[in-house]
């Protein structure tokens, strides 16, 4: 059995690690305020642009843009994979990160295995997994979400849309968790490029009544400004999914850390008072055994 | 008094105005334009400049964009920017100096860079809001 002052050590350690698991329950709470109004404010912007977008695509037929090709073959494959910059979250990253690998060896592996499959990690937990374990990552943003903002986000979809017109890529897919409630995420891969007009334009459908709109300065130029936001917005969303997903995570994870560790703290005690109790009672019998040696005398 | 209608500016961060307003001067790729009460339905899209909005109590609220949309339909007026920024949030030093360091790196190159040409196009636009 541990003596006594080794289990008081445990004790108090664990009740430290109680405090900080705590804590960081939290201000995983406190972010996650943020980052969900942060998440729910984009969404006025993201629904108007459907909005204009599915008023443009069905009072104006057969728009051409180059954005809107159809590739016959699949080439070249990005992903991009978004994951989050610190841990301590749960199975956040690493069942997105499985899923991801169950996709690519399914589905993709020949593209893998000619390294015509590349990737986009963002978060240092995306980038370190995926360069471990050798997979053609063309760039790795850790630290992302340190500075969330829009404009580097829209960058790196600028660059995937760039490069799907130069038929470089013929098909770029995000990977992320989606938010659906604070304690459960959606792994999702979702397919950006090339773009499905029919889901583009269905949003609105019933209310779109037929109105003569005046296009400034005419419907082909302004799809032509209009898509490549549009794809902005599907990885900023994704972005900022994520962020909440994963402040959720590391709530929930933090919840239960606690609660452990809440556990083993009442199972040290018990052993603490039982070590305290046989060490008193060891005690009185050897002051009875020698006051009775006394006696004897 | 002139009648009002319904707006609102919304960016990917968040929306940036929501009011009644008397009109609403946008920089439209073609050259700006003003919209008041009962407009045509109309989509646009927006080059760089200001956004002027004149509320109902006849104050004006100016907001520098760098492209975006505008769509005006019953009265009910939406503008579609990546990045408005108040005038009044904008700091002047600091504006100048961006565009200050933009303006050496354009004389650094001995080509015509486009990408450089609209940084330096914004950065003009963020200052003279700065300053009206």
């Amino acid at each position: 059995m541990a003596n006594l002052r080794d289990i008081r050590n445990r004790i108090s350690s664990i009740k430290n690690t109680q405090q900080i698991t705590k804590a960081m329950k939290m201000v995983a709470a406190a972010k996650l305020r943020k980052a969900q109004q942060r998440m729910n404010a984009t969404r006025p912007y993201s629904k108007k642009m459907g909005q204009v977008v599915s008023k443009l695509v069905s009072t104006q037929k057969d728009l051409q843009n180059d954005l809107l090709r159809k590739p016959e073959e699949t080439k070249r494959i990005l992903l991009i994979v978004v994951g989050s910059d610190r841990g301590l979250c749960g199975g956040f990253n690493n069942n997105l990160f499985r899923k991801v690998e169950g996709v690519i060896s399914d589905e993709y592996s020949t593209f893998n295995d000619q390294g015509h499959l590349e990737l986009i990690t963002i978060g240092k937990k995306a980038s370190g997994y995926f360069k471990k374990r050798d997979y053609n990552v063309i760039e790795a943003f850790p630290g992302f979400f340190d500075d969330l903002n829009y404009e580097e986000t829209s960058e790196i979809m600028t660059f995937a849309s760039e490069k799907f017109v130069e038929e470089y890529y013929d098909k770029v897919l995000i990977a992320f968790n989606e938010f659906k409630t604070v304690i459960t995420q959606n792994r999702l891969i979702e397919e950006a490029l090339p773009l499905k007009t029919e889901s583009i334009g269905e949003e609105e459908e019933e209310s779109s009544t037929n109105k003569d709109y005046i296009f400034e300065p005419d419907p082909v130029s302004i799809l032509e400004k209009l898509l490549p936001v549009h794809l902005n917005m599907q990885l900023w969303r994704a972005v900022l999914e994520s962020n909440a997903s994963e402040q959720g995570a590391r709530m929930a994870a933090m919840d239960n850390a606690t609660e452990n560790a809440k556990e083993l703290e009442q199972d040290l005690k018990l052993e603490y008072n039982q070590a305290r109790q046989s060490a008193i009672t060891t005690e009185i019998s050897e002051i009875v055994s020698g006051a009775a040696a006394l006696e004897d005398n | 008094m002139a009648t009002t209608y319904q707006a609102q500016l919304l960016t990917p961060e968040g929306s940036r105005f929501d009011g009644q307003v008397e009109s609403v001067r946008v920089p439209g790729s073609n050259g700006n334009f003003q919209m008041l009460h009962n407009h045509a339905p109309i989509v646009s899209s927006l080059g760089i400049g200001k956004i002027s909005i004149k509320q109902e109590d006849q104050k004006v609220l100016n907001f520098a964009v760098s492209g975006g949309f505008v769509e005006m339909s019953d009265n009910q007026l939406t503008i579609l920017a990546e990045k408005a920024e108040k005038s009044t949030e904008i700091n002047r030093e600091e504006a100048l100096k961006y565009r200050d360091e933009i303006k050496k790196k354009r004389n650094m190159l001995d080509f015509r860079n486009e990408e450089l040409e609209t940084e330096l196009a914004i950065a003009e636009n963020r200052l003279k809001i700065a300053e009206s």
